[in-house]
């Protein structure tokens, strides 16, 4: 056992519970033509590019859930050299995905550097010229549909959702990513045509070229930032619903799932504020080390999969969150649970020593790196942070801050986001309807 | 009581032969260190040419258990498997039929500390009876969860198909009472002579300062590994079979391949394993789509030194139709690719094969894999854009890859079912109907 995690298992039991005092997120940045931002690697073997668009769930009607990605879907559908997106970009040596955000869809673009031109000039082509007849949006809707029951079965999804509904309460960010059947089923191509035709615009747009550099990617560049239109987004839906605070709610809901899965959801500073590296400290801390304590006695390190604790900071939206989340079928939740709460009191009540504090810096250092480790991952963390207004030199420098957390913005940070929660319970159906 | 095996009795003489003196760790055989343009994220990988199964009578599962072992042992310091977490990283133990894999990637700020601990616990070798415990209870765990892997319960049973004899014959994984007849002496004997400096090969990549780690590890060694290649001779025409499984229903065949001497006929073969076995583009998955939607295929080219292995794995339906449905597709390559199709093929090929060596752990892994099967230069991406791999790729021709799916899966491969028993009893309960 480490001794982060003799450190941790070692934790009296109890907790301080004071209000918390929410540090002010950073404003949205003004919308402005697309953006272009590199952060190539002369020696990448590929070249990749995320293009960000302000096409996000909160620009969805709710009794259009899934209308975001169905747009997305039926783009990649969309006949380009007779076949459709996705297989002529694979045909030249490359690939195209996507993945919708409350506040943004975002398409990752990479391929072979000498044929990188040629495949983002096929996605700018389906750009000017999307496919959305009847047919195409029923084939989009279809594999959306399917995605939305797969997540609907999976339970860590399902109690993330549960959560990300209340806390992004005030438009509709926090739907689910794939919708649901029945909202999928009211969508049109009328509605594809509109929702694409308001919000896959240059104004609020963010393409970052990451990966190999040279004339391929700066020319596939120019092309997709022109194939968005100048103008700005439609309107973010309101709600008219207040955000539900962390504050030990539980919301409680029932699945096909073998054992019951327990999400713990925190409130958490978004990036660019003067909390951030502290608390991705303490995500970092909370979660992957109690995962690690309580894990089977492995010598590997434990895979995210054969933890019964784990953590992920949804910085993807402002507001933005902390869940430590707590799987049965890996070990009893309720000691999972009473574990964090141990950490989370230890963490409170006293700030750590400095060698406590170097070693969670380490996790988070390390956590951090693994998550940017891909030019796909490293391209969109450089292009949220700029969307989410904390700049575009943001990401570079958040090793360095994470180095910089002292031992009481530590524990001032602790008792500012995590000392307040919100529970969601995902329990096997056993019988109910 | 049962005799003690002689393996055993050997072992146990090995043991009491002094550890290593503290004097200056040994020169690997072979050390490659490679400097990072992206993230700082290092991969510092251990390679040692060993058979899974021991040196001599067949023991599954001792180099798992011995590899283990060191790592969990307290070293100079605490045990390397502890400190890499404690310096943000993630440790990661493969074995191999013929060899063993320590791998660790961590923050490139400790990647020069983690590769002289790792090298210096595992040469002298560290390796106590408290941590010979911690890795029994941990590859006891890993043992139970291969149990439910397809892909470790496939490889098992083609591999037993279609070697007579080598290392290759055997699971790298123990059962539960395999592991339990595995005593610390014979393992500690294991460790000793598998874990020599001199049959290590030591890889290094993502660090900033290159030259001074190489220096630091006593330069790029003399190239020669200590231990010899083991070779595993193939049965002609083996006999299928089908066993009860809880990891199935799943289906897998096995083609004995070229050596990796033949790197022109081993690159055909990788770019057939393309071809045919991508998840989602491949052949096998397209010939399976409408016959059986929920089946995912997969498989690769294994670089052997010889035979290499063209495996091929379908998860979720192991019935006759797919069989044949598959091999069907397997036969269609060994006439040539029109011009067109081909070069759509080559291209997606040399795209998904730059895709997957984009992180620093990817390229150490291929660096390690090649340089203890005998060809380090020809490993994927080694040498750049004009290195000696992707020369060969480009070079592929319709007719070339024709020819050698023609010279190697024309043979009977070896076939192996997996079928869970409560399947077995439907199909039989309706076979009486």
């Amino acid at each position: 056992m480490s001794v982060l995690a003799r450190w941790i298992v070692s934790c009296a039991l109890g907790a301080v519970l004071a209000a918390p005092a929410l540090a002010a997120a950073p404003q949205s940045p003004l919308p402005t033509p697309a953006r272009i931002i590199d952060a190539t690697s002369p020696k990448a073997p590929v070249t990749g590019m995320q293009i960000f668009v302000p096409a996000g769930l909160d620009r969805q009607p709710r009794d259009r859930s899934g209308l975001a990605a169905v747009v997305a879907q039926a783009l990649l559908q969309t006949p380009v050299d007779g076949v459709p997106l996705a297989e002529a970009i694979e045909r030249v040596g490359g690939s195209v995905t996507f993945a919708v955000d409350g506040q943004e869809t975002h398409f990752y673009l990479e391929a072979t550097p000498s044929h990188f031109a040629e495949a983002a000039a096929l996605f700018a082509s389906a750009l000017v010229k999307p496919a959305f007849d009847r047919a195409a949006v029923g084939a989009a809707s279809a594999y959306v549909a399917k995605r939305a029951e797969s997540d609907n079965a999976d339970a860590l999804q399902v109690g993330m959702a549960m959560y990300r509904s209340v806390y992004l309460a005030t438009t509709n960010a926090g739907l689910p990513a794939w919708g649901n059947s029945a909202t999928i089923a009211q969508i049109t191509p009328g509605d594809v045509a509109d929702f694409f035709h308001e919000n896959y615009v240059a104004r609020g747009a963010i393409i970052v070229g990451a990966g190999a550099g040279g004339a391929g990617l700066s020319n596939g560049e120019r092309e997709v930032a022109d194939a968005l239109p100048d103008r700005a987004a439609g309107a973010i839906v309101r709600s008219g619903e207040l955000p539900m605070h962390a504050n030990s709610r539980e919301l409680i809901t029932h699945r096909d799932i073998p054992a019951p899965w327990v999400v713990l959801g925190y409130d958490a500073p978004a990036p660019g504020s003067p909390d951030f590296p502290a608390a991705l400290v303490l995500e970092s801390l909370i979660g992957q080390a109690v995962g690690r304590g309580l894990a089977p006695p492995f010598v590997s390190t434990p895979a995210e999969t054969e933890r019964p604790v784990g953590s992920l900071y949804l910085y993807d939206t402002v507001p933005s969150a902390v869940i430590i989340y707590a799987n049965g079928a890996a070990g009893d939740p309720s000691v999972a649970v009473r574990t964090v709460a141990t950490v989370v009191e230890t963490l409170t009540s006293a700030p750590l020593s400095d060698g406590e504090l170097s070693l969670a810096k380490a996790q988070a250092t390390g956590d951090f790196l693994r998550d940017e480790a891909s030019i796909s991952d490293l391209s969109w963390i450089i292009g949220n942070f700029v969307r989410e207004g904390a700049g575009d030199e943001y990401a570079a420098g958040v090793l360095a801050a994470i180095a910089a957390v002292t031992p009481r913005q530590l524990q001032s940070t602790a008792k500012r986001y995590f000392e307040h929660y919100t529970t969601a319970i995902v329990l096997p159906r056993e019988g109910r309807p | 009581m049962n005799p003690r095996p002689a393996a055993a009795v050997l072992a146990s003489a090995l043991a009491l032969a002094p550890l290593a003196s503290a004097a200056a760790t040994p020169r690997p055989a072979h050390t490659i260190v490679r400097p990072g343009d992206g993230p700082p994220l290092a991969a510092v990988e251990l390679w040692f040419r060993a058979p899974s199964i021991g040196f001599g009578d067949p023991r599954v599962g001792i180099a798992k258990l011995a590899a283990e072992s060191v790592a969990a042992s307290q070293g100079r310091e605490e045990p390397l498997a502890a400190l890499v977490q404690d310096r943000g990283g993630r440790l990661s133990i493969t074995v191999f039929a013929d060899s063993v894999q320590v791998s660790a990637v961590v923050p490139a700020s400790a990647a020069e500390e983690i590769a002289r601990v790792a090298l210096d616990d595992y040469t002298r070798p560290a390796l106590t009876e408290d941590g010979f415990k911690r890795a029994r209870a941990s590859v006891a765990v890993e043992a139970a969860e291969a149990q439910a892997d397809p892909d470790a319960q496939l490889r098992t049973r083609l591999f037993a198909q279609l070697f007579a004899q080598g290392p290759d014959r055997y699971a790298v994984m123990p059962t539960v009472k395999q592991l339990g007849a595995l005593v610390f002496p014979e393992v500690l004997a294991f460790a000793k002579r598998a874990f020599r400096a001199e049959n290590a090969v030591v890889v290094v990549v993502g660090v900033r300062d290159g030259p001074k780690l190489l220096a630091d590890l006593g330069g790029a060694g003399n190239q020669r590994i200590a231990e010899p290649v083991q070779i595993s001779r193939p049965i002609p025409g083996p006999s299928p079979v089908s066993d009860d499984s809880i990891a199935g229903p799943a289906l897998g065949f096995a083609f004995a391949g070229p050596p990796i001497a033949d790197q022109r006929a081993a690159t055909a073969m990788d770019f057939l394993s393309d071809y045919l076995l991508n998840e989602k583009t491949g052949t096998v998955a397209r010939a399976l789509r409408s016959l059986s939607p929920a089946a995912l295929v997969s498989g690769q080219f294994i670089t052997l030194h010889d035979p290499g292995i063209l495996l091929v794995e379908v998860v979720g339906d192991a019935s006759d139709a797919v069989r044949e449905a598959a091999a069907r597709a397997i036969a269609a390559v060994q006439r040539p690719l029109d011009a067109a199709t081909f070069q759509r093929a080559q291209r997606a090929y040399i795209y998904r094969l730059l895709h997957d060596v984009q992180t620093a752990q990817a390229k150490a892994d291929n660096l390690g894999w090649y340089t203890i099967e005998g060809a380090t230069s020809y490993a994927p991406f080694e040498g750049g854009e004009d290195g000696e791999y992707l020369k060969l790729a480009r070079a592929l021709t319709p007719d070339y890859v024709a020819a050698v799916a023609k010279k190697y899966l024309t043979h009977t491969p070896a076939i192996a079912a997996l079928v869970p028993a409560s399947l077995q009893k439907k199909a039989q309960a309706e076979d009486a109907k």
